[in-house]
């Protein structure tokens, strides 16, 4: 009977999903941003792109049962689409389902965490591996940045919300990993001491610029750290 | 011999259910109405955000859409390189005009700040200026812009004096230089009053020199943003 108990046992916890959640912010519309000495987000897909070349770097690591999830920053795409005349959402859900991967569109901070807090049954169904593609400084993950207002932000993840995150919902081995700028340099820190898993984050800046290429450090002294 | 039968028939029965239920993928299609798949497009679902005293509760999350559809035409990054055309800088849409007395404006001055995204501050006119909000001031791009926009610098109107029309907007904006958050005034029009003598007040929002600050940026240590460093 103990041998039986044990089987099972075994068997329901190779059942526990594991979520690899992929994070897009959204770009700044170039009325903002044209004529400055460091105008950002010339390229709408920054965010995009390198989610997409990240994708399908981990596809070939995911286990039995794990699956990638793409959440999105709609509201980014959408003003960016408007201003350039074209259908970014489209082509980012065209984007979504050429790699087979689920998308979910949010459009403030309260979706988001929802969706980490609740997407999935959290007990059985942890986040294993977190990704963030976009505008950070070293406390905050900016969705978005020059879009609403000139070099502000009305929607992002700083530091002082992690509190309304619950802690556990990461594997004890999840990867996180932010590409923004500057997230090394603070964020990652505070991320270790609430979730209790580490982050990668730059020191100092990063640049999206490379096509099909995962953002690289921009900074003389640039490195990544946790 | 027996339990090891068993053991198998359990896992075989059980991972086809596992395998469908739990793991929804692009390629599965909305089983029942408490699914719910929007409509429009694209078709994605949007996340639900959690009702108050709803936390613990998990929130139902829709299967993302599967079914594959035809493609608008895609906006493409050029070959070349990820650069896009800016678009041609709009004509300023509302430019200095007068706002008569009787019509219901605000008063701004502006207060020019190195590394800020304020703009300065804003009070009705029959309030005095310890009344006056710390603000930022959202545009509407080819509609309604903030008057520096026709200056060839943003400092060039400072301590200026303008009526304006518009509203406080019932949200705040983060300011990610300077690591806090502002209100936020939307314009949409003004007349210039022309240089005034200054307001007597220090500039910023009141959690600049009230709040706890989140100990990444304090005026004490010079620990600060990089300008532009995103």
């Amino acid at each position: 009977m103990r041998r039986f108990i044990l089987v099972l046992a075994c068997f329901f916890l190779s059942l526990e999903a594991r979520e690899w959640i992929i994070l897009s912010g959204g770009p700044a519309i170039r009325f903002y941003e044209a004529g400055k000495e460091r105008s950002h987000d010339k390229h709408w897909g920054n965010f995009i792109d390198s989610a997409v070349v990240r994708i399908k770097e981990l596809r070939p690591q995911l286990a039995e049962g794990d699956q990638i999830t793409w959440l999105v920053y709609r509201p980014g795409y959408q003003s960016r689409g408007e201003e350039i005349n074209g259908d970014l959402l489209t082509n980012i859900l065209k984007r979504a389902n050429q790699e087979g991967v689920a998308l979910f569109w949010f459009d403030t901070q309260d979706q988001l965490i929802n969706y980490l807090n609740n997407g999935k049954d959290r007990s059985t169904n942890k986040i294993h591996h977190f990704d963030y593609f976009g505008h950070s400084n070293k406390a905050c993950l900016l969705f978005d940045y020059s879009n609403v207002m000139d070099s502000m932000s009305k929607n992002y993840l700083h530091t002082m919300n992690f509190k309304k995150i619950k802690k556990d919902i990461f594997t004890p081995d999840a990867v996180c990993q932010s590409w923004g700028c500057h997230s090394g340099e603070y964020y990652s820190g505070k991320w270790k001491t609430h979730f209790g898993v580490p982050m990668i984050g730059a020191i100092g800046k990063t640049d999206y610029s490379r096509l099909h290429s995962l953002p690289f450090l921009s900074s003389d002294k640039g490195q990544w750290a946790q | 011999m027996m339990l090891r039968m068993i053991c198998f028939a359990l896992f075989f029965a059980l991972l086809p259910l596992n395998a469908v239920d739990s793991l929804p993928r692009i390629s599965d299609t909305p089983k029942s109405e408490d699914q719910p798949v929007l409509t429009h497009d694209p078709a994605c679902p949007v996340l639900k955000a959690s009702e108050p005293g709803s936390e613990t509760k998990p929130m139902e999350i829709p299967v993302v859409q599967t079914e594959k559809k035809e493609v608008l035409p895609e906006v493409a990054a050029p070959a070349s390189a990820k650069v896009e055309s800016d678009p041609v800088t709009p004509k300023v849409g509302l430019e200095s005009v007068v706002i008569p007395e009787e019509t219901p404006h605000f008063v701004g001055a502006r207060y020019y700040e190195k590394k800020s995204g304020g703009w300065g501050w804003i009070k009705k006119p029959e309030e005095s200026w310890k009344q006056a909000r710390w603000v930022a001031v959202q545009e509407s791009p080819r509609k309604f812009h903030v008057p520096h926009r026709q200056l060839k610098n943003a400092e060039q109107d400072h301590e200026f004096q303008y009526k304006l029309l518009g509203s406080f907007a019932d949200y705040q904006i983060y300011d990610p230089v300077r690591d806090e958050l502002l209100d936020v005034f939307v314009i949409a029009g003004y007349e210039s009053l022309g240089a005034q003598k200054s307001i007597e007040r220090k500039p910023g929002p009141p959690g600049r020199f009230t709040s706890k600050k989140s100990g990444a940026y304090t005026r004490r240590n010079s620990v600060q943003f990089e300008e532009d460093g995103f």
